[in-house]
């Protein structure tokens, strides 16, 4: 075996080139683990503090909270507040857009819905509401199935409408 | 097709996170180690099947991931370069009975461990008698006493560069 290398007495095919580079490489590697793991601690992989997000808002009917970064088959919530005076009468329609619910699965809405409406292109659903001058929220639990940059658009039948993103990690 | 991409990714995510983490990461392992194994297997299954518990998915896992290590050994009997990247190089650590420091601390390898393994396999007592420690490419260190070396068939280390000179 002629092109093993030899160190002192012992074939041995160490190869300090490869070593130093490799150090470098763990090093550069170490790094950027520390700074994954540092994004997940602030909830830029999901569920943390800088996950958390809201549209709409104080002054208006509508204001949803919902997670800015999900995971694939990982439970999220999506938060519809009807602020005071959303709602005239008893009723609430909430609708959100087929587009996104087609990419999830909606496990349960809280409260449960009256009934639902299937729109082309968004589903309806119909809640009684008991307004006093609190704002009354409804919650949507869902699981992504599709992993990407998911739109989401969810409004007042008739009413306002908000658009936000939701990046679903794999 | 899914089950085998997700097989195929979560054996390059291995691959990178332990080359990454170093030799002496999963070598010898101790019962701490092993824990870590455990849980380590743990996590990524889910993420494996991903809710399919079908013998199907698993026995395709099975194949993807088998495949995978014999297609990367069959790549790297070709091409050396790819054989470092995948399986490190060795590297001595005691060069003709000089320890070498600074390699040792980067290795994160103690004279007690180079000890311990020359006692458990050549009943080695001190470091003087060691002529030859490398940490080998699996992550597990060799030791060669002086009093074993070929090139010492004397008992007494000394004589050897006589007897070859």
């Amino acid at each position: 075996m002629p092109d093993i290398p030899q160190v002192g007495d012992l074939q041995v095919s160490q190869d300090l080139d490869f070593q130093e580079r490799s150090w470098r490489v763990q090093r550069i590697g170490w790094t950027i683990f520390s700074l994954i793991l540092l994004a997940a601690f602030v909830g830029l992989l999901g569920g943390g503090p800088l996950s958390a997000a809201s549209a709409g808002g104080e002054n208006e009917p509508l204001e949803v909270q919902y997670a800015r970064f999900a995971r694939h088959r990982s439970p999220t919530q999506i938060e519809v507040k009807l602020q005071p005076g959303a709602v005239s009468g008893d009723e609430a329609r909430v609708w959100v857009d087929s587009q996104y619910l087609d990419g999830v699965e909606l496990q349960n809405i809280v409260p449960e819905p009256d009934s639902a409406e299937a729109a082309p292109d968004r589903m309806i659903y119909v809640f009684k509401v008991n307004q006093g001058d609190q704002p009354t929220s409804i919650t949507f639990n869902v699981m992504p199935e599709r992993a990407g940059v998911r739109k989401v658009r969810v409004g007042l039948d008739g009413g306002a409408t908000l658009n936000f993103r939701q990046i679903v990690y794999p | 097709m899914d089950s085998i991409l997700r097989a195929v990714a979560t054996y390059f995510f291995l691959l990178l996170v332990f080359r990454v983490s170093g030799k002496r990461s999963l070598a010898d392992i101790s019962t701490f180690d092993a824990v870590v194994l455990l849980i380590i297997s743990e996590s990524i299954q889910q993420a494996l099947i991903d809710g399919d518990e079908s013998m199907t998915n698993a026995f395709l896992l099975v194949l993807t991931l088998i495949g995978m290590n014999v297609l990367m050994q069959w790549l790297s009997i070709r091409s050396p370069k790819l054989d470092n990247l995948l399986n490190d190089v060795p590297l001595v650590l005691i060069e003709d009975g000089r320890v070498l420091h600074d390699r040792l601390r980067r290795v994160r390898v103690t004279e007690d461990d180079i000890l311990e393994q020359g006692r458990a396999l050549l009943g080695v007592e001190r470091m003087e008698q060691i002529k030859y420690a490398v940490l080998e490419r699996s992550g597990g260190i060799t030791v060669i006493p002086k009093r074993v070396s070929w090139a010492n068939p004397d008992l007494d280390g000394n004589a050897a560069a006589e007897a070859s000179g």
